[in-house]
């Protein structure tokens, strides 16, 4: 909702307004204290210019940005002030030029009070358009800033949902059903099956509410079999679940990034055989999920390396606040002395439990 | 036409085989897994075009072509790669995405065989797609074997003719490339061309000395002398802010 103001409006009331003044002024000098027109003129004229001078000052001056805890009320008081500097400003310039005469010099004592109740009045309906209008453009920019926050926002939703639905798993399954179709369609069948499920309850989770965690594993389960078709001449996953208690909570997307990420540098990271081992245990009130992939001690990743952990450590502080539920070890195993060492990456998550109320 | 496939994914092998058995002038002579069977393959084969992969184990399909000497023609197959795809804008004579649409397989080869009648051979810049992303590691063949090299670990790197040495501490490693590839793509806050010859990793400097009258020279850490030229002191006075 943009507030329109339009300025120029404002600016040729202003003027219009003050015309009019001088005009009442003018009149008023001349017929009740029969002062000459030109003398009346300059005094009416060059008194509601210099209003005006004062109009603009209050605008436009940063000095004149009033604090906040300065209400309404107290706007007389600066707009007094600036009323006895008019008075006073307008009463010795027109009395520089005009002191020769007499009945012009008298009417300024009588005039005197009446000058300063117009002047304030004006000044203070000045003071109050002018907070007016600040507050009307302090408005529209916060209406600004509020639809900025609603596309970042939008932003950070459609990234979300690229990142669940994680394109280059998407694309490389499909080509693979592609490919089983005519030979083993039966495989085909189950794939498209466990990819739309997988992909349903994918999308269907939500950062901030916990799932089930049998449902968790019966994703990763999905997943696994699908990277298994991909890549099961690779693969050789090695699984050891033991949860009892079926009502067992955990939040999503810690799990599955973690799963993904031990794939994808066991699989990118060598060359031959990826040894996956994949345990998960409860142990004092915390869940303990724990994954290992080979990695190539000398190899040098490309990027992305270590940013999947990361998030899922920003993720675990925002949750939990800790800092210390995700452990990551490097491990060299060597069973004899004819057997190439094995260089291990372990992940360890920490999750403390939650429990369904029913 | 003698054709090599190289993708990590058994089952993305099959499905374009499948669909090449419609274009009976290609002949599939080898499969490979990842990039070091490829180079070898290619080597041994010399087939006329490739089919490749970008992620695969170890190596990229990018990285492998950059070791080849007299690459064969390359039609990329590839599921989703942003970086990828900005390289294909730039530079490449076909790409496929996955999954492979027998349509696009038809366009891709006849712009093969269109090539194969015109153009012989394609030069290097034209077959591998100009990468806007930075290099994060160097590959390079050392007697037949990939070694990868880490940023950290090149101390500077020199131009020999066709060739460009990458010396680390105590070796060097040739690669078919020029300064200005190299220029452009390591991290240019790293990486400093001091000298027309030169292109320094300002980690391993060790202090610019003046050795004649407006001449600068830097010493790496093992001891190496390199010459500076004008512009390359220049460069390096606002890279290290001295």
């Amino acid at each position: 909702m943009p507030i329109n103001v339009n300025k120029l409006n404002i600016k040729l009331s202003t003027l219009i307004l003050l015309f009019t003044l001088a005009g009442g002024q003018f009149l008023w000098l001349h017929f009740t204290f029969h002062i000459e027109p030109l003398i009346a003129g300059v005094d009416s004229l060059g008194a509601y210019f210099l209003m005006y001078g004062l109009v603009l000052f209050i605008r436009y001056s940063p000095v004149f940005y009033i604090p906040k805890y300065i209400k309404y009320g107290i706007i007389e008081i600066p707009s007094f002030i600036l009323t006895m500097l008019w008075v006073y400003f307008s009463k010795h310039a027109l009395l520089e030029f005009f002191d020769h005469n007499q009945l012009y010099v008298d009417s300024w004592d009588k005039t005197i009070i009446g000058r300063i109740i117009i002047g304030w009045l004006l000044l203070s309906m000045a003071i109050i358009c002018h907070l007016i209008l600040a507050e009307l453009k302090k408005a529209e920019e916060a209406v600004k800033l509020q639809e900025q926050a609603e596309n970042l926002r939008k932003e950070a939703e459609l990234f979300k949902l690229r990142q669940q639905l994680q394109p280059h798993f998407l694309f490389n399954s499909l080509n693979s059903i592609n490919a089983l179709i005519n030979k083993q369609p039966k495989d085909a069948r189950t794939m498209v099956q466990q990819l739309s499920d997988y992909l349903r309850n994918t999308l269907k989770k939500e950062d901030d509410r916990s799932v089930l965690l049998k449902e968790e594993l019966y994703d990763l389960q999905l997943y696994l079999s699908i990277e298994k078709v991909r890549f099961g001449h690779r693969l050789k996953i090695t699984e050891d679940m033991q949860v009892h208690n079926e009502a067992t909570k955990v939040p999503p997307f810690l799990i599955q990034p973690l799963v993904e990420n031990a794939i994808k540098y066991g699989l990118y990271g060598t060359t031959g055989e990826v040894a996956i081992t994949i345990s998960v245990k409860t142990f004092q009130g915390n869940l303990i999920f724990k994954i290992s992939n080979p990695y190539d001690k000398d190899g040098v990743t490309v990027k992305g390396t270590g940013f999947g952990l990361e998030s899922i450590k920003r993720r675990l502080y925002l949750l939990f606040a800790r800092n210390d539920l995700l452990k990551i070890e490097k491990l060299t195993l060597k069973q004899d002395e004819h057997t190439a060492a094995v260089h291990l990456f372990v992940a360890t998550l920490i999750i403390p439990i939650e429990y369904t109320k029913d | 036409m003698r054709t090599i496939i190289i993708d990590d994914e058994p089952l993305a092998r099959s499905l374009l085989i499948e669909l090449l058995e419609d274009h009976k002038d290609i002949e599939v002579i080898a499969q490979c897994n990842d990039g070091f069977e490829g180079l070898k393959a290619i080597q041994e084969l010399q087939p006329e075009l490739i089919f490749l992969d970008i992620q695969m184990p170890k190596i990229t399909g990018f990285e492998m072509l950059e070791l080849l000497d007299n690459p064969p023609k390359v039609i990329f197959t590839t599921a989703y790669d942003e970086f990828a795809l900005k390289a294909f804008e730039v530079n490449a004579l076909d790409y496929l995405l996955k999954p492979v649409h027998a349509d696009r397989l038809s366009g891709a080869l006849s712009k093969v065989r269109n090539y194969a009648q015109g153009t012989s051979q394609l030069s290097k810049d034209q077959i591998i797609p100009q990468l806007p992303e930075q290099m994060q590691r160097i590959v390079v063949k050392v007697n037949g074997e990939v070694k990868i090299l880490p940023l950290q670990e090149v101390f500077y790197l020199e131009a020999a003719d066709d060739y460009v040495k990458i010396h680390t501490a105590d070796k060097y490693y040739l690669k078919h490339q020029t300064m200005s590839h190299f220029e452009q793509h390591l991290p240019e806050h790293q990486f400093v061309r001091i000298h027309r010859s030169y292109l320094v990793n300002i980690q391993h400097i060790h202090k610019v000395d003046l050795y004649e009258k407006e001449q600068y020279c830097v010493i790496l850490r093992n001891d190496v002398r390199l010459q500076v030229s004008r512009t390359g002191y220049t460069k390096l006075k606002a890279e290290l802010g001295f």
